[in-house]
């Protein structure tokens, strides 16, 4: 194998690639990347056997041929390289790379030892916007679970069905839910899948700006086709919980603040939060605020008045500090409405006038 | 030779021949999922694995197969999820996670009740502690798990606020489906099964609903005391009741009080609670010391609260009232202890405690006789009027005997308290509810109800 390519081009590719490699395995081959020039492109791959990646690098192909090598000695190395252009040779199980300047023997591993890449195909396929859905998913993803306990709530969840996607996921303390509305979502069944964590933040990370994105599904795995790049990772066996009857339909309180105040005064009171991560809100309709308050023994006390306004009954409930303040980032309104019922029920969270994101959180014991 | 035996043989070949590090990464997981007609299907966890066998191991596979079982021509394989019991869980990681005590956080409960039970698991007959203050309804609950339908039916549970009821009653429906996987059971509350009862009418799946309820080997329905004055409910709860009864299947009931108490008004209801009482009535009562001691060690150590077994004892000594008080008070003490990252004085938890426990005397007379009135379902007003209809005397005079009781008002304030009687009217009704409740265990029960009522009612 024989072939020049700029380096950022491949610099680009290899990163991404790495981050689908994995480091603690029986199989070291796993942490190393297939570059392949057997055809006339030259495709960059990795897995880690839950998710896969195919790249195409920009560039030009003497000889063909491939070669395996570990992702991370590459990849530090074209980091550091400074120079415009490389060539790729290889040599036995070695990858030469050749400069003006500089000459680096790369040792790889036996080619046959890497995984063959899965050809599947796709049973259901449908297109997104790409912008939409990377909101979607990272605005949802932060209530997923990090425990590996429970495979369903460490995923994110999908339903599929007509101009509709709901994307939600749920530790069983809190719960996040976005829908997408969009022409384009031409789907006719319903369609539901549990994507793992990891395999959703490195959707997060390949989901461009601005262009529709198609998604392809089958029973094990997502397939992600863009530019010049297929992912895919696997899907999560398992049952999300129906989590739609949860949602609280009618509400005691409801309490309209603006954003910009509640999430200064939510970072000021952070400050003083205690071993517990706890937070005190008193949503107060006679005093048109909702009062916030933390303590920290060893540190010191805090309690912040925002102004805001509030129909029903008088409630005070206690909260994670960190569930709390990160519902409250995702809401993209000016004004954020609280809803809730006791200080034991569930706390909802959306924008004003918003019913695509919304954010549901339990409450800690004891107020 | 069955599948799983063949496929066992074959992997030991495999083993042999290939390096530790493939034979961990690509055969883990993998299992013959069918044999027909000479044919092998080989389930594999994921694409990977299934590209890597058909391509690198195929012939192997095959020669492995064949040496064992010469009928085989062929095989193929195809990806399948590993059923859940071989997915070892991996090393939970918190490494982002706070590490906090996940007892004061609450969840979405409902993710854990089984759907088609409405059961949690949570509650089982292992969790559920026996002390001589519940130990008859635990003996019936066995009684009836171990023979359903035919021991003991219905079963009657009933006690206070916060004592367990649920807990046993949910008990008895997870034993019983864990003897027998195949049973119908359900659980709900009277007043699910109301709502339910409306939804239907409304929606007009009468008969759906009707014949949903009729198919259940085991009904438990809890608080069945708000049934009371819903006789469209009763009516359709009777018949449900009659149809389950007559076919042998078991029916659990609680309330918080015993059948003969609950407000009567009407034929349906009578019905109903003769029906209810026609089976075994068990009660359960406050939890005596050594009993409540035991509960919090218990649920220290399911909460996994460390807290010196002195602390333990005086929430024991002082908590006295329900289980799910001394729940909340082991809780409060905990969460405080940790704050003050220290262990607490005997002096500093009686502090904590005697804040949260609202001394009895903070009951109010009027808040006494609001509940009696409910208690009885007449209006409150009618026992402050000098009248004598016998549906108000009796509740008044309860009411009167509270007061002195409870409150150790005076004679003369009671009077007055009752719209200016005289005091002889009070002394005259402590002593006879005084010398009736002796002799009549039914309005001892009553009483015992009412006093739950309010006392509950400051928390």
């Amino acid at each position: 194998m024989k072939l020049q390519c700029t380096n950022n081009n491949i610099k680009d590719a290899v990163v991404t690639a790495e981050r689908n490699t994995s480091k603690n395995q029986t199989l070291p081959v796993l942490n190393s990347l297939l570059i392949d020039a057997e055809k006339d492109k030259i495709k960059i791959r990795a897995t880690n056997l839950e998710t896969a990646i195919e790249i195409i690098v920009p560039g030009k192909i003497f000889e063909s041929g491939s070669i395996v090598v570990p992702a991370k000695i590459l990849s530090s190395f074209l980091a550091n390289a400074g120079f415009e252009q490389i060539t790729f040779q290889t040599n036995k199980n070695n990858l030469l790379i050749k400069t003006d300047t500089v000459e680096t023997i790369i040792r790889g591993y036996p080619l046959e030892d890497f995984p063959i890449f899965p050809h599947i195909s796709a049973q259901e396929k449908f297109t997104v916007p790409a912008p939409e859905l990377k909101y979607g998913i990272s605005s949802v993803i932060i209530a997923a679970s990090h425990s590996d306990i429970k495979p369903e709530l460490s995923s994110v969840f999908f339903n599929v069905f007509k101009n509709t996607i709901k994307i939600a996921a749920t530790d069983s303390f809190r719960l996040a839910e976005k829908t997408i509305i969009s022409k384009n979502i031409q789907q006719e069944r319903s369609l539901s899948f549990l994507i793992p964590q990891k395999g959703a933040q490195e959707i997060l990370k390949l989901l461009g700006e601005d262009e529709d994105i198609e998604l392809g599904i089958n029973k094990n795995q997502i397939i992600l086709k863009h530019r010049n790049l297929i992912f895919i990772s696997r899907l999560t066996d398992g049952k999300f919980p129906d989590y739609e009857q949860i949602l609280p339909k009618s509400f005691k309180t409801t309490a309209i603040v603006k954003k910009s105040d509640i999430s200064s005064h939510m970072k000021l009171a952070g400050v003083f939060v205690g071993k517990l991560n706890d937070i005190g809100v008193n949503f107060d309709p006679a005093k048109k605020s909702i009062i916030i308050n933390t303590s920290n023994s060893d540190v010191g006390e805090h309690v912040s008045q925002i102004s805001s306004m509030i129909q029903g009954d008088k409630i005070s409930a206690k909260f994670n500090e960190r569930y709390l303040s990160e519902g409250i980032a995702q809401i993209n309104s000016e004004y954020i409405e609280f809803n809730l019922n006791t200080s034991e029920s569930p706390l909802l969270i959306k924008g004003k006038g918003d019913n695509s994101y919304l954010y549901l959180l339990m409450p800690m014991r004891g107020v | 030779m069955t599948n799983e035996e063949l496929w066992n043989v074959a992997l030991g070949e495999i083993e042999l021949a290939v390096s530790r590090a493939n034979f961990v990464t690509w055969f883990k997981d993998t299992k013959i999922i069918d044999q027909s007609n000479g044919i092998i299907t080989v389930g594999v966890p994921n694409g990977f694995s299934k590209e890597w066998l058909e391509n690198k191991f195929h012939k192997f596979i095959l020669k492995s197969l064949r040496s064992n079982a010469p009928e085989i021509r062929a095989a193929n394989y195809s990806i399948v999820a590993p059923s859940a019991n071989n997915v070892k869980p991996t090393k939970p990681k918190f490494k982002k996670e706070p590490i906090f005590n996940d007892a004061e956080q609450l969840e979405f409960r409902e993710f854990y009740i089984d759907p088609k039970t409405n059961l949690h698991p949570k509650y089982t007959l292992d969790s559920f502690i026996v002390g001589s203050f519940n130990e008859l309804a635990h003996a019936a609950a066995i009684a009836v798990i171990k023979n359903p339908g035919r021991a003991y039916n219905p079963l009657f549970v009933y006690g206070g606020v916060g004592l367990g009821k649920t807990h046993l009653l949910q008990a008895i429906g997870n034993s019983i489906l864990k003897e027998g996987p195949n049973k119908k059971v359900y659980y709900l509350t009277s007043e699910k099964f109301t709502n339910e009862l409306l939804n239907s009418l409304q929606n007009q799946t009468i008969q759906s609903f009707k014949e949903k309820f009729r198919d259940y080997d085991l009904l438990i329905v809890d608080d069945v005391q708000f049934f009371a004055n819903k006789t469209k409910t009763q009516e359709e709860f009777f018949h449900t009741f009659n149809t389950l009864f007559e076919s042998g299947r078991q029916l659990v009931f609680s309330s918080d009080r015993s059948p003969k108490s609950i407000p009567s008004i009407g034929e349906i209801n009578d019905r109903l609670i003769s029906r209810m009482e026609a089976g075994v009535l068990v009660d359960i009562s406050e939890p005596e010391y050594e009993a409540r001691l035991a509960i919090l060690k218990a649920k220290s150590a399911e909460k996994k609260i460390d807290l010196p077994e002195s602390t333990l004892e005086l929430i024991a000594l002082m908590v006295q009232k329900s289980i799910r008080e001394l729940e909340g008070a082991l809780n409060t003490v905990n969460i405080q202890s940790k704050y003050q990252n220290e262990v607490l004085t005997k002096e500093e938890v009686r502090a904590i405690l005697s804040k949260n426990l609202k001394p009895r005397n903070t009951i109010t007379p009027s808040q006494i006789i609001k509940t009696v009135a409910e208690f009885y379902d007449i209006p409150e007003k009618s026992i402050y009027e000098h009248t004598r209809k016998t549906e108000v005397v009796r509740p008044r005079q309860i009411a009167m005997f509270l007061l002195r009781e409870d409150l150790k008002g005076s004679y003369p304030y009671i009077g007055q308290k009752f719209g200016g009687m005289d005091h002889t009217t009070a002394i005259h009704a402590y002593e006879k509810i005084h010398e009736e409740t002796k002799k009549n265990t039914r309005l001892e029960e009553e009483i015992k109800g009412i006093r739950g009522k309010y006392q509950n009612q400051q928390r």
